[in-house]
């Protein structure tokens, strides 16, 4: 009798709870996830069983009160009922944690000691910078970079004035405006495409460019000659140059004829005529 | 030749080109308004209090959200195969050049005028005059004229190299043995820098191409000066 009854516990632990059997080294609890557990989650507001499971005398007697009208509960007996069938509220499981507090923090420090490990590299381990880095000669390279029109049509060169001799602001104001009047005033129409690289570009350009609700790409490639080479002594000229004459005669033509070959007005037109949206 | 940490493209030297920053502009946007709306849902997909359990199929959304990449794929492949097809053009180039490639250096031979051939180093860095780019001057461009049909055929010496200039919206492997043609008409005159596009040994980096587009009656005055001294 006592083998049937320690037989029929064992059943019963076997059904309710699988026990691991390690080696040698003592059991582990596994859980059967076969059985109903109780579970918080919001998407599944009704849980299997009740949180607590076995009632103290004062838990079940207060079940047996909540069989009667609900009216005579009070509200400390509701939320006692309520903690007897459920662990958390929604309140409780839908809150967040400060744990993004520790996170943020940590991504930070490991970010300031990157920073760090790359100044000590800096001071340790790399060797100086090529001189072409040094302020003049960059100097250098940006005057030739103009003096080559490098990107005229919508890039580096396109942002300098070359009558002025600086940096443009409005750029191609007057030009655009009147190309794109003068459309109008044809009963054409003209498509304008906003160059987002413009530099302090006022309200009233945008106001109204926006008001004749047009767009005008206007490809402006050096319109005047080329300023004189003032600063570059001629050895820095003929640094310019190639080995040869050839590109200082091909230069030549830049400096002495106007830009004959890049009509600003006719690459403009040329654009325009390929989407057929010429006056 | 590009700013330092130039993201977006030079301006285009070449027709080819011009096509080819229009097409990319075409396809980004698509990519930009894709990517847009992903975020979004996802962020709303995150940020939602609420978990609808119950679906389980929608016809609709499958229908569209299979026939609108569709048809998005459409608009970017058109554009695509047309440039594609507009680079294999017939057209009747003026001029034939070979560019060749060697550890470390390029060649470029102008057969159509006799004997006019010339190779092309880097320029070392502490060799360099005041104002001239470090890592892409040559010491001999390859001139060619403005507004002309050009053919260079690429191919290579030893390993393999590739042929590369961004602003004209070229690139082509320069392959031992082989023979790669490509054509272009350059718009401008300007001077357009490139680079080596094909790991080539330890000078890889530094064995840049330098084309330089003049107007025709200077760059006949040039092949008749390189004749002379060649």
């Amino acid at each position: 009798m006592l083998a049937t009854r320690v037989l029929r516990l064992v059943g019963k632990r076997a059904i309710a709870t699988s026990v691991c059997a390690r080696g040698g080294h003592g059991v582990a609890k596994v859980e059967d996830y076969t059985m109903p557990a109780y579970f918080d989650r919001p998407d599944n507001p009704l849980p299997e069983i009740r949180f607590v499971q076995s009632l103290s005398a004062e838990q079940q007697s207060l079940k047996e009160k909540e069989k009667g009208s609900w009216a005579t509960l009070s509200n400390e007996e509701k939320i006692a009922l309520y903690r007897i069938s459920f662990q958390q509220s929604f309140a409780e499981m839908n809150q967040g944690s400060a744990e993004w507090k520790s996170v943020i923090g940590g991504v930070l420090f490991f970010i300031g000691f990157t920073g760090l490990v790359v100044l000590w590299q800096r001071k340790f381990v790399y060797g100086p910078v090529p001189h072409t880095f040094d302020p003049e000669y960059k100097q250098k390279e940006l005057q030739r970079m103009l003096d080559m029109r490098i990107n005229p049509v919508e890039g580096f060169s396109s942002n300098w004035d070359y009558e002025n001799k600086k940096w443009k602001k409005l750029q191609h104001f007057k030009e655009c405006i009147g190309f794109i009047h003068e459309c109008r005033l044809n009963g054409g129409s003209c498509l304008v495409h906003w160059a987002p690289r413009l530099r302090g570009v006022g309200s009233d350009f945008t106001t109204i460019a926006r008001d004749q609700a047009i767009s005008c790409k206007c490809a402006q490639l050096g319109e005047k000659t080329l300023p004189e080479w003032a600063g570059p002594a001629d050895a820095t000229r003929t640094d310019w140059s190639e080995p040869g004459r050839v590109v200082e005669s091909s230069l030549s033509f830049f400096i002495h004829d106007p830009v004959s070959a890049i009509n600003p007005a006719d690459m403009c037109r040329r654009r325009l005529t390929c989407l057929d949206l010429t006056v | 030749m590009a700013l330092p940490s130039q993201l977006g493209f030079q301006d285009a030297g070449s027709p080819l080109m011009e096509e080819l920053l229009h097409f990319h502009d075409h396809a980004l946007m698509v990519v930009f308004l894709i990517s847009t709306m992903v975020l979004y849902i996802i962020v709303a997909m995150v940020t939602a209090k609420l978990t609808d359990k119950l679906v389980l199929d929608s016809q609709e959304i499958e229908i569209i959200w299979t026939v609108l990449p569709a048809i998005i794929l459409i608009l970017i492949a058109l554009p695509s195969l047309r440039i594609l097809y507009l680079m294999d053009e017939i057209n009747d180039p003026h001029l034939t050049i070979k560019a060749l490639g060697h550890q470390w250096y390029w060649s470029y031979e102008y057969t159509d005028y006799e004997d006019l051939g010339f190779d092309s180093y880097m320029i070392p860095t502490h060799d360099l005059t005041p104002g001239q780019f470090r890592l892409l001057e040559a010491d001999h461009r390859m001139v060619i004229p403005t507004e002309s049909p050009a053919r260079v055929l690429i191919s290579a010496e030893d390993v393999l190299h590739s042929w590369a200039v961004p602003a004209l919206g070229i690139k082509a492997d320069a392959v031992p043995g082989r023979l790669n043609q490509t054509t272009f008409i350059v718009n401008r005159p300007g001077v357009f820098y490139g680079q080596c596009s094909e790991i080539c040994g330890a000078n890889h980096s530094f064995m840049p191409i330098v084309v330089e587009a003049i107007p025709l009656e200077h760059f006949e005055n040039w092949t008749s000066l390189m004749s002379e001294e060649t």
